[in-house]
């Protein structure tokens, strides 16, 4: 599905240039599970940026499904992010002025999903995230983890094939993190392909492969020791 | 709908931010709003007359003195001539303002009426719609046209069409109509109307030879043409008209459109000029501030913005979204300026001095410049959060240290440098015609108008005038008075006939006359510069040292001036008197002694605190002399007054103005400190934990604020100082553009802003630093 091939990003100084990433080959089938690892300032999110279109490669190539998506257009653009990838960010970036219900609905209105449709999907959607309860309530009023898990709403009620995951649990207590990675698992096992950032060496073994980035370059590849024990 | 709750949400959130924003803006708006109920209320005068794009005033001016003086009126030969000669005119009027109360009595009621003379075409040239009765007969000279509200004072709620009231007690007339009271922006006012002829009774004329002359040039004179192309020729063609029939005569004739005459004529096109661009220029700094406090959260809202980019939003969706946002908060603040303006409209009328009214706010071009307003506001308050947040990478703005308020520092300072500027340069303008006002009130006018009281002679007073005079002078409180065709203020009287030994035969300066009796220097407290002032036992006359001037001899005493035909000795030479306007340079005057027929008025000087006390004993000796008429005086000092009221109007226009910038000054000041105070938590946190002190760093939050406030002094002052000196030239009699105006101006400003801003810089300078740095 993805394909990246000797894609690099630097930054230009004035004597000097930056590697982030570094001829990164790497290449992720449909249904995989995915988690990069590696310390800060490695390029993990970078490579997950440019994964999900949301910043672009210096050098190298990038398909998706056999097809370039560099330099595309950016009404192309916005249509992957509106019907192939999902996000979901360490800081939830939840809309504090909306309700749980409205800040899940809001990718269905811009892809023009028709009201009734939406109702009907954001209520699927809550009731399978035990959130009911909690629709018109706002962020601030939930708990971290309860917040992530109306990130993953929002990200996932578009269906799409590709969910992207910047250190989802970045903020939580492990407790909570938990319950977040096994959301994931979940979706993962019904079919979504998952490319996730992590720094947490436990949470990274629920993905099937696990990735090792050090000053932008891919040093280990992985199958995870649970996919082993399995 | 989904915006408006969201927008809403978005204003509770960021309550102090946004408030203050709308409040910036409200205060601004109403500002605005005010400026242009003043300025439509300027340019609709006169409007309401139907055919005002047909109607013409004609208006002598003299040239032969030192420079060109102009007449508000013409000779009354000149109305019949216009309707005879030139066919595209279909009527033409002569017409007397009501410059003075007459006497109305009917139905046993006593009343003084401001009264007007006119011919009879008024009302066809005119819209002043009868409610009852009609303009009567134009041949009859015996009826009188009442407003409303005056007839409502003399007869109640009936109607008087028929009935007979006196004229000042001298003159039976018939009731002829009732026209409705006549609009305030109007140029043409009063309360009561009567025929030309009646003039006559007035001046003791018995024929009506006085309307056929080619001399005179207090009749105000109409036209209206068929179509308003006809304009042009008369308006070439006017010019010698009266040389036709007296062709030495040095007076010249002159149309203009009536529709120009209040705005154009009168002036007041240029202070609806200047209060435009003050009302465009707290717009634009109030529109500024908005948008400094709505994009004060933008680090927040780019987060925002990147995240809806994320999630498949189009930048046309995110634009859109921004403008919709602005746009609610817009209409919010529309509504409540509109809702403010309306409360305070008295007080507004009040202060400026007008009567307008509700129904000018809700005819449609105000309401359609409103929404236009609206809609330039919304553009301007949202385009530059639209294109600047919609702008960033998301990337950027999606990272957790995310900052962008790098590339604001510009425009920050340019909304502070604009607020200061609009500010400080209102603030001076209102010192300078303060202190211009202050000026004229203060200035030496050539006599003493302090507890000066005037009684005019009416009926038997004026026969009466040296018994009354007498009796007067014996009682309390008085020290002296003098009786005269004149009051210091106003001298209406003037020829350019007199003439002098050694004068240029074509040199024909307009000399004003009037007379008193021997007591004027003593009452009015006027200064000799030579010789004497005239008495029984010194006959002749005194002039004023700009008629000396214009004559140009060492003395004058001895000497003689003719005038007319006949041969005046000079006994004495005055300092000048002001009188008629301030703006101009005293014109020559001639005082003559006074004869019974002439004398209007009885100026009394009281000596005593107890006013009540003296005028309760000068009206009981006007009563006993004449009981048909109501004691009618006034105090010198409130005349004089009026010559410089449009001064003292303006000072309270630019005043209420200047307070109105001064607050959205605060308010965006306050928004940037807190704004900055913000910004820099976590900077102000670590130079505390560095040491630094409290108030090195209060300083370091103000510093920005007062830099601004100088960089704007340095635009506004030499564009004040332009600007003012102008205006300034306008007056014969000038202040001086002093430094201190200046400095003053930029002192009280920045002093508002530092007490504004202060409160904040100290709260944030205090702040626990472990609180601070914990912040991210």
């Amino acid at each position: 599905m993805i394909h990246l091939n000797n894609i690099d990003k630097y930054y230009d100084s004035k004597f000097q240039r930056t590697f982030v990433l570094k001829a990164v080959n790497l290449e992720v089938k449909e249904g995989e599970f995915v988690s990069i690892m590696g310390p800060s300032g490695s390029g993990k999110s970078t490579l997950l940026n440019i994964i999900g279109l949301l910043d672009a490669p210096s050098a190298g190539e990038y398909s998706l499904y056999d097809k370039s998506v560099l330099d595309l257009k950016e009404k192309a653009k916005v249509d992957y992010h509106r019907n192939f990838m999902g996000f979901i960010f360490q800081a939830y970036h939840l809309i504090e002025e909306m309700t749980v219900y409205e800040n899940i609905e809001t990718p269905l209105i811009y892809k023009g999903v028709k009201s009734r449709d939406r109702q009907a999907m954001v209520a699927d959607l809550l009731d399978r995230f035990n959130m009911v309860a909690k629709k018109d309530l706002f962020p601030q009023q939930l708990s971290g983890g309860q917040q992530q898990l109306v990130g993953i709403a929002r990200a996932i009620i578009g269906k799409p094939k590709l969910l992207l995951a910047d250190e989802p649990t970045g903020n939580l207590q492990s407790v909570q993190g938990e319950m977040i990675m096994e959301t994931l698992q979940q979706l993962n096992n019904e079919g979504m392909t998952i490319i996730q950032v992590t720094h947490n060496e436990k949470f990274a073994e629920y993905g099937k492969r696990i990735i090792r980035l050090e000053d932008g370059i891919i040093r280990k590849d992985v199958a995870s020791k649970i996919v082993f024990s399995i | 709908m989904k915006t408006i709750l969201l927008t809403f949400r978005k204003l509770k959130k960021s309550k102090t931010a946004t408030l203050l924003g709308i409040a910036g803006l409200v205060t601004g708006l109403v500002c605005v709003l005010y400026i242009f109920f003043w300025v439509n209320d300027e340019t609709r005068y006169d409007r309401f007359h139907k055919n005002i794009d047909r109607i013409f005033v004609v208006h002598a001016y003299l040239e032969g003195g030192t420079k060109t003086v102009n007449f508000n009126g013409c000779p009354p030969a000149v109305s019949p001539a216009l309707k005879a000669e030139y066919p595209e005119v279909e009527s033409t009027c002569r017409y007397i303002p009501a410059y003075s109360k007459f006497l109305i009595t009917a139905e046993g009621k006593k009343n003084v009426l401001n009264t007007a003379f006119s011919d009879n075409s008024l009302f066809d040239i005119f819209t002043l719609p009868f409610i009852y009765g009609n303009q009567g007969d134009p041949n009859v000279k015996n009826q009188i046209v009442l407003t409303k509200t005056a007839s409502a004072g003399i007869f109640g709620d009936m109607n008087p069409v028929g009935k007979m009231v006196r004229f000042n007690n001298s003159q039976d007339l018939v009731v002829a109509g009732v026209i409705d009271d006549i609009p305030h922006n109007s140029t043409i006012q009063f309360d009561a109307v009567l025929p030309l002829e009646n003039l006559g009774v007035l001046y003791g004329q018995t024929n009506n030879n006085y309307l056929n002359t080619w001399y005179n040039n207090s009749f105000t004179t109409f036209g209206l043409l068929s179509s308003p192309s006809g304009f042009e020729k008369i308006a070439t063609s006017i010019t010698r008209r009266i040389q036709k029939d007296i062709p030495e005569s040095t007076n010249y004739l002159r149309a203009y459109l009536f529709k120009n005459g209040y705005l154009y004529e009168q002036k007041h096109i240029s202070n609806v000029r200047i209060f435009s661009l003050i009302a465009l220029l707290v717009l634009f700094a109030a529109t500024l501030n908005f948008i400094n406090l709505i994009t004060a959260k933008s680090t927040k809202q780019a987060k925002e913005t990147g995240l809806r980019k994320s999630i498949g939003a189009t930048r046309g969706n995110i634009i859109k979204l921004i403008y919709s946002d602005v746009a609610i908060l817009c209409l919010l603040a529309f509504v409540l300026a509109f809702f403010v303006a309306i409360v305070g409209l008295p007080l507004f009328n009040q202060m400026i001095g007008k009567q307008i009214e509700y129904s000018a706010l809700f005819s449609p071009k105000p309401i359609a410049i409103m929404v236009l307003a609206y809609l330039v506001t919304t553009f301007l308050a949202g385009s530059y959060p639209a294109f600047f947040l919609s702008s960033f990478k998301i990337t950027e703005t999606l990272t957790s240290n995310f900052h962008s308020v790098k590339s604001r520092g510009i425009f920050r300072n340019s909304l502070l440098v604009t607020i200061f500027m609009v500010s400080i340069i209102l603030l001076t303008s209102t010192i300078v015609i303060s202190k211009q006002t202050l000026f004229l009130q203060k200035m030496d006018i050539g006599f003493n108008k302090d507890q000066l009281i005037y009684v005019n002679l009416d009926g038997k007073l004026q026969e009466k005038a040296k018994s009354l005079k007498e009796e007067i002078g014996r009682s309390a409180g008085v020290s002296s008075s003098t009786i005269t065709d004149f009051l210091p203020v106003f001298v209406g009287n003037n020829g350019e006939g007199w003439g002098w030994e050694g004068k240029d035969a074509n040199f024909k300066p307009l000399v004003t006359t009037c007379s008193t009796d021997e007591d004027m220097i003593k009452t009015l407290e006027a200064k000799l510069i030579e010789g004497n002032y005239f008495s029984n036992d010194r006959q002749g006359i005194v002039i004023n040292k700009a008629f000396a001037d214009v004559i140009g001899w060492k003395n004058f005493v001895g000497k003689t001036l003719n005038a007319y035909g006949q041969t005046h000795q000079v006994v004495g030479v005055i300092n000048n008197i002001e009188y008629n306007s301030l703006a101009e340079s005293c014109r020559p005057m001639v005082i003559g002694q006074i004869n019974e027929q002439s004398a209007r008025y009885l100026i009394i000087k009281a000596n005593s605190n107890q006013m009540d006390k003296t005028i309760k004993s000068i009206s009981k000796i006007c009563e006993d002399i004449e009981p048909d008429f109501p004691v009618s005086y006034g105090f010198v000092d409130q005349e004089y007054a009026k010559l410089y009221a449009s001064e003292t109007n303006l000072k309270q226009l630019v005043g209420v103005f200047s307070g109105f910038t001064i607050i959205v000054l605060c308010l965006g000041l306050l928004g940037v400190v807190m704004f900055m105070a913000e910004q820099k938590t976590k900077e102000i946190g670590v130079r505390k934990c560095l040491g630094e002190q409290e108030t090195s760093i209060i300083m370091r939050l103000v510093r920005p604020l007062l830099l601004s406030g100088i960089g704007a002094s340095a635009i506004a002052i030499p564009a004040t100082w332009y600007a003012m000196n102008r205006w300034l030239e306008n007056f014969a009699n000038k202040t001086t553009l002093s430094w201190w105006i200046f400095v003053m101006a930029v002192l009280i400003v920045l002093g508002i802003a530092l007490l504004t801003v202060s409160w904040q810089s100290w709260k944030a300078a205090t702040r626990n630093p472990v609180e601070a740095l914990r912040y991210e």
